[in-house]
C-alpha cells in the first residue's frame, strides 16, 4: 500500500507544476507567400520589427566598436548569428499542406538593419518541397518555445502575392486560446504524456494565414 | 525499512518529474540573450497557469512601456516601481527562482519560517544585484571583446546550475547517511563553535538508541546550517533573470540608470514574496503530511520521505538544467 501510495504522491508533485514561460521579445512581423510560375508556392517572405528592449540587448552584444550603434558589419553578424540559430526552429515558420507539415529550406542570408532603435530582420524562405496552390495550405510564424512573440498587428499583415490565388479563399485564423483549451480538452492530456516538449500544442494557438485552393 | 523505502521513493519522485520535465530550453532561439528554463507543460492545473502567463507577460510589457516613458518623464519611476514589483510576483511563479532550492532547504532542515522567508529575500535580491553587475561588466568592460553578454550570462547560468545539483546531492547525502555514534558528532560541532554553548548531550542520550531515523537535531548544528543556508542562496542568486537583464540593457542605452536599477530591484522584491510564500506553504503542507501520519515511526517516515524527495527533485532539476545549458 505505502509503494503504491507514495507512487501517487509522486505522481501528483510531478504533475504540470510550472508555467509557461513567457515571451521576452516583442516583434511585428509581416509575411508575404509568394506564387512561383506553374502555380508552385515560389518563396515566403518576412519581415520583423523588434521591440526597443530586446533591440538594446542586441547593441550591447554586438557592438564590437563600443560605439553603442550597430554598424554594417556588425549587423551582418546580427544577421549571420540569427541564421544559424533558427535553423533548429525552423525560422519560426510552420507550414502545412492538408494537415501535413512541409518542412522549409534554409535561406542564403537574413537581413538586419537597425532604425528608430529597433532591430529589423528581413528575409526569404522556400519550401522544402514543391507545393502546388491545391489544397488546404496553412502558414505561421510563431516561436513554439515562447520566447518570443510574432505578432502580426493586422490580418493585412498576412498577404498573398500572384494571380493564382484569386481562387483561393484566403482566412487568417487568430485562435481563442480559452477556445482552443475547451475544444482540445480531452486530447491534450494524451498529447501531453505522448509529447512533453508540447511543440506540437503551440500550433493550435499561434496565428496563422489559411488558404484553401 | 526506513533505508529500504526511502531510496524508492527518491527514485519514484525523480522519475515523475523527468517525465514532466521536457526539453529545458536554455538558450534563446535566436542565439541573442538567454531564456529563463521552458519547461511547456499542459493539463490539469492549465487553467491558472494560462491566467498567471497571461499576467506575467500584461506586466512585463507595462513596466517596458514605463521605462521608455522615464526617457521623457523622470517622474514616471513610481508607475515603474508598482509595475516591476507586480512582474517580480507573477515571474516567480514560473520556472527559475529557487522555489525548489530555498522549499528544500527549509524542509531538509526544519527551520524557523522566519529564517526561510529571509533566505528568499536574499537569493532574489541576489539575482537582482548580480543581473546590474552583470549588465553594468557587459556596458563598461566587454563590449568589443569576444566576450558577450549572452557568453556571460551562460556562463553564470552553468554555474548556478551546477551548484544547485551539487546542494540537492549533498542535501540528499546528509538524509540517506546512516545514524552515527551520536556522541563523537556533537563533539566535532562543539570543539570549532566559538561562544556557543549547546549542551546536546542531554537531548541525544535521551534519543539514541529510540529513533529509527536521523534526528534532525543532531545535524543541525548552528554553523553547519549557515554554511548550507549561503550554499543556496547563492546557488539560486547566481543565476540573473533575463527579464531583468533586458530591462537593464535598454536602460544602461538610454542612460536611464536610476530607472532601470529602482525596476530591478522592486521585481526582486516582488519575486522574494512569492518565492517564501510558495516555500511556506511546502513546509506547512509537509507539517500537515506528518500530522496527518499521526505520531510514532510513520509520521516520521513520511517526514523523512519528503525531505529526501525533495533533495532528490533539487539534485535532479539541478543536473537537467545544467544538462540542457551545456547542450544548448
Amino acid at each position: 500500500m505505502r509503494p503504491l501510495f507514495l507512487l501517487l504522491a509522486g505522481a501528483a508533485l510531478a504533475a504540470p507544476a510550472t508555467a509557461f514561460a513567457h515571451p521576452h521579445i516583442f516583434a511585428e512581423a509581416r509575411l508575404e507567400v509568394v506564387e512561383g510560375e506553374n502555380g508552385m508556392i515560389s518563396e515566403l517572405r518576412n519581415v520583423w520589427r523588434f521591440d526597443e528592449m530586446f533591440s538594446a540587448s542586441v547593441v550591447m552584444d554586438f557592438d564590437k566598436n563600443s560605439n553603442a550603434v550597430l554598424d554594417p558589419d556588425e549587423l551582418a553578424e546580427v544577421g549571420q548569428t540569427v541564421l544559424e540559430s533558427l535553423e533548429e526552429f525552423s525560422y519560426y515558420t510552420t507550414i502545412t499542406e492538408d494537415g501535413k507539415t512541409i518542412k522549409v529550406a534554409k535561406p542564403d542570408v537574413i537581413n538586419v538593419d537597425f532604425q528608430d532603435g529597433q532591430l529589423l530582420m528581413f528575409f526569404t524562405i522556400k519550401p522544402g518541397e514543391a507545393m502546388p496552390l491545391k489544397g488546404k495550405l496553412t502558414f505561421g510564424v510563431y516561436d513554439p518555445t515562447m520566447y518570443a512573440a510574432m505578432d502580426f498587428a493586422s490580418d493585412d499583415d498576412l498577404v498573398v502575392v500572384g494571380n493564382g490565388f484569386s481562387a483561393c479563399k484566403r482566412a487568417v485564423v487568430r485562435p481563442d486560446p480559452d477556445e482552443v483549451l475547451a475544444q482540445n480538452q480531452d486530447s491534450l492530456t494524451e498529447a501531453f504524456f505522448n509529447d512533453p516538449a508540447g511543440t506540437d500544442m503551440s500550433k493550435l494557438f499561434a496565428t496563422r494565414l489559411e488558404l484553401t485552393c | 525499512m526506513l533505508k529500504r523505502s526511502v531510496p524508492s521513493t527518491a527514485i519514484v519522485l525523480a522519475l515523475g518529474f523527468l517525465l514532466t520535465a521536457s526539453l529545458a530550453h536554455a538558450q534563446s532561439p535566436l542565439g541573442i540573450g538567454t531564456a529563463e528554463p521552458g519547461f511547456n507543460t499542459s493539463g490539469i492545473f492549465g487553467g491558472l497557469f494560462g491566467w498567471i502567463n497571461a499576467q506575467q507577460q500584461g506586466f512585463y510589457r507595462a513596466m517596458t512601456g514605463a521605462l521608455k516613458e522615464m526617457r521623457d518623464n523622470p517622474w514616471a519611476a513610481s508607475t515603474l516601481v508598482a509595475l516591476s514589483f507586480a512582474y517580480g510576483v507573477f515571474h516567480a511563479a514560473g520556472p527559475g527562482h529557487g522555489k525548489a532550492v530555498i522549499s528544500s532547504y527549509m524542509l531538509a532542515n526544519e527551520v524557523e519560517l522566519k529564517r526561510g522567508v529571509a533566505l528568499s529575500f536574499l537569493s532574489s535580491i541576489l539575482q537582482g544585484i548580480v543581473a546590474i553587475l552583470l549588465v553594468g561588466a557587459a556596458y563598461l568592460f566587454l563590449r568589443g571583446t569576444t566576450v558577450s553578454m549572452t557568453d556571460a550570462t551562460r556562463a553564470l547560468e552553468i554555474g548556478s546550475y551546477a551548484l544547485i545539483a551539487l546542494f540537492g546531492a549533498w542535501l540528499l547525502f546528509r538524509k540517506l547517511r546512516p545514524v552515527r555514534a551520536p556522541a563523537l558528532d556533537i563533539q566535532a560541532v562543539e570543539t570549532h563553535d566559538h561562544g556557543h554553548h549547546h549542551h546536546h548531550a542531554g537531548e541525544v542520550c535521551s534519543t539514541c538508541g529510540h529513533a529509527h531515523a536521523p534526528d534532525p537535531s543532531l545535524l543541525k548544528g548552528e554553523r553547519f546550517a549557515l554554511r548550507e543556508a549561503w550554499s543556496a542562496v547563492v546557488a539560486v542568486g547566481l543565476r540573473p533573470c533575463s527579464g531583468a537583464l533586458i530591462v537593464l540593457s535598454f536602460a544602461l542605452l538610454n542612460g536611464l540608470y536610476l530607472g532601470g536599477m529602482l525596476a530591478v530591484l522592486a521585481m526582486s522584491i516582488g519575486t522574494a514574496i512569492t518565492v517564501s510564500t510558495l516555500a511556506t506553504l511546502a513546509v506547512t503542507a509537509k507539517g500537515a503530511a506528518v500530522r496527518f501520519a499521526g505520531n510514532g515511526s510513520a509520521g516520521l517516515r513520511i517526514g523523512s520521505a519528503i525531505e529526501i524527495g525533495g533533495a532528490a527533485l533539487v539534485m535532479v532539476l539541478g543536473l537537467l538544467l545544467l544538462g540542457a545549458a551545456l547542450q544548448a
